[in-house]
């Protein structure tokens, strides 16, 4: 016995449609931008340090405006507060409500944490931060992977595959936005070297899952496995064109974060809409490529994180405000050391005459 | 120890006190459909669109219709497709607000008071059963007309079903219909792989029969054509 045609069938719409494919995208891609930071603060090096910074900064900026896809795809948006009070240890979500709400303020501490002295330590608010960046990685495998209904989730390599095309996205992002104000992190082959493995691995994780079969030929929506095939070649793309050196911002780096970013939305489209026009067995209609969200809606959340950014690199470019200094103990400073008498003409490190 | 109970325990020849009857099972209700007698004539989805005012477009129950090749001939089943009200829901632990349970009497439902409208229960169905209600902001499912039920009414697909293809009843009551339906014949369940225990039974259901849903590889564009016969 098999099942052959569906002559008279009604079927539901899709629920999850463009605003889930951009917030998955942007929260696991912020995931991996505080990942970055944290493991760039941790190498100490110099040449690092601006990566640890805009990746915090990345991190917190996409943690803030991806919830607002989730929050505006929901038809009671005004009830998103319940879902605190109401945890559901069964939910992925409600887990998820909560790895994001600790990621958002992990990230904030870590950014004030850059510009002023915090009243936690720093090794708090990194632990803080690897502890939420990791929930929110795992909460979205297991929301994709155990949605009961949706046959192709359920693959690992569909969870693979957004969780792998997100690390080049908040990787790269985070790289750029460091060259972008004089740093050289990017011409670090290490920083290179790992968003390429990202983006080589997401792209070949869904070719290879093409070619087992999988995706290809799955009814429903026709053009969702060519998405998925572009998808898989942008990543690929991206890969490569990590692994050159950038010299400029117009350079590799800004097309491999582009191709990167659009293998990634493409992929988390494909997946997302082709899983369910297949679930709901939607052999003659199409998904909605937008959903019910229209073309400002769903650039609203990046236009916000390039706001965010803006406002970042306008703080960033301020100085400081330092750390007091430990007073030293020592026999040599216990004396009040000899003041010099300054001569006349003597000037001060910003050229003011003394 | 009141007088009375006293004075009996004392007396010669006092009654016996009978035992107290073991209290009632609970209700559990279940729908049994018979595929033989469904003509696929869809007034059922017609009086669930009119009692429950579903969206235009949205259904809560529907017959859908099949053609299957069964050793080499073609088949036809006309298969009523409605919420399982599983015994164990996988959506039910899904919802991240606590909006879908599952009543004493077996019913999954949704309180729309509760319901965030985020479509997480929809993507957890296996039968495709529910959908996001875009009048209520909520989603929506079969309640197997609970409100007419407790008023002590049938549902409204089982009243205005001209087959008699659909029973629903009380499956713990060995008197009910539902309970001599499933004595008397043979009945499965739509999917039972998935582990929900869905407490729809179909009875002519063909064995090994899969839903489109459950295997999105299977190729699904073959047509039954002359050319299959020869």
């Amino acid at each position: 016995m098999s099942t052959l045609i569906e002559l008279t069938a009604f079927r539901h719409q899709p629920v999850w449609e463009m605003q889930a494919a951009l917030y998955l995208l942007m929260i696991q891609a912020g995931a991996w931008a505080m990942l970055s930071g944290l493991a760039a603060q941790a190498t100490g090096a110099e040449r690092q340090r601006g990566l640890g910074a805009w990746g915090l900064l990345a991190a917190t900026g996409l943690g803030l405006s991806a919830p607002l896809n989730l929050i505006a795809e929901m038809l009671g948006p005004h009830k998103f507060y319940t879902l605190i009070p109401r945890f559901n240890l069964s939910s992925p979500l409600s887990w998820g409500v909560a790895a994001i709400s600790l990621f958002v303020l992990a990230g904030a501490l870590g950014c004030v944490g850059l510009r002023r002295p915090l009243p936690v330590p720093r090794k708090a608010v990194a632990g803080l931060g690897l502890l939420a960046a990791l929930s929110v990685l795992a909460y979205t495998w297991f929301e994709i992977a155990r949605a009961a209904g949706v046959p192709l989730w359920a693959d690992p390599y569909a969870s693979a595959v957004l969780l792998a095309s997100a690390l080049p996205c908040g990787l790269g992002l985070a790289l750029w936005l460091d060259m972008a104000h004089g740093g050289a992190a990017a011409q670090s082959l290490m920083a290179r070297l790992v968003a390429a493995l990202g983006a080589l691995g997401a792209g070949g994780t869904l070719a290879v899952w093409g070619l087992l079969g999988s995706w290809p030929g799955t009814p429903g929506w026709p053009w969702g496995s060519a998405l998925l095939a572009g998808s898989a070649l942008a990543l690929l793309l991206a890969g490569a064109l990590f692994l050159d050196r950038p010299k400029s911002l117009s350079g590799s780096l800004l097309w491999a974060c582009l191709l990167a970013l659009a293998g990634g939305l493409g992929a988390r489209l494909g997946i997302l809409l082709l899983g369910q026009s297949a679930a709901l067995g939607r052999a003659q209609g199409e998904p909605h490529m937008l959903g019910h969200a229209d073309i400002l809606g769903v650039l609203a959340t990046p236009a916000l994180f390039v706001a965010l950014m803006f406002i970042a690199s306008i703080i960033m470019g301020r100085p400081a405000k330092k750390e007091p200094a430990a007073p030293e103990v020592s026999a040599a400073s216990a004396a009040p050391p000899a003041q010099p008498e300054a001569p006349a003409d003597a000037q001060t490190a910003h050229g003011d005459p003394a | 120890m009141e007088r009375r109970d006293f004075l009996e325990f004392f007396s010669f020849g006092g009654k016996k006190r009978e035992a107290a009857p073991p209290p009632p099972p609970p209700q559990r209700w279940v729908m049994v459909v018979d595929l033989r007698r469904c003509v696929g004539c869809q007034a059922c989805t017609v009086a669930c669109a009119m009692e429950n005012r579903t969206p235009l477009g949205e259904f809560r129950t529907s017959v859908n219709d099949f053609e299957t090749l069964e050793q080499g001939r073609p088949r036809k089943i006309l298969l009523p497709a409605l919420c399982n009200h599983c015994d164990n829901p996988p959506c039910v632990p899904a919802c991240p607000a606590k909006a879908t349970f599952r009543r004493a009497d077996g019913l999954v439902l949704v309180d729309p008071q509760r319901c965030v409208g985020c479509g997480y229960c929809v993507l957890n169905c296996p039968y495709s059963a529910r959908f996001l209600n875009r009048q209520t902001r909520s989603a929506d499912k079969c309640s197997l007309c609970a409100h007419r039920l407790d008023a002590g009414l049938l549902p409204a697909c089982v009243e205005t079903c001209i087959g008699k293809a659909r029973t629903v009843g009380d499956a713990n009551d060995p008197a009910s219909a539902v309970a001599r339906l499933l004595a008397e014949h043979k009945a499965v369940t739509l999917e039972p792989k998935a582990g929900a225990k869905p407490q729809v039974f179909y009875i002519g259901l063909p064995e090994g029969m899969a839903l489109p849903q459950a295997d999105p590889a299977a190729a699904r564009e073959r047509r039954v054509t002359e050319e299959t016969f020869r």
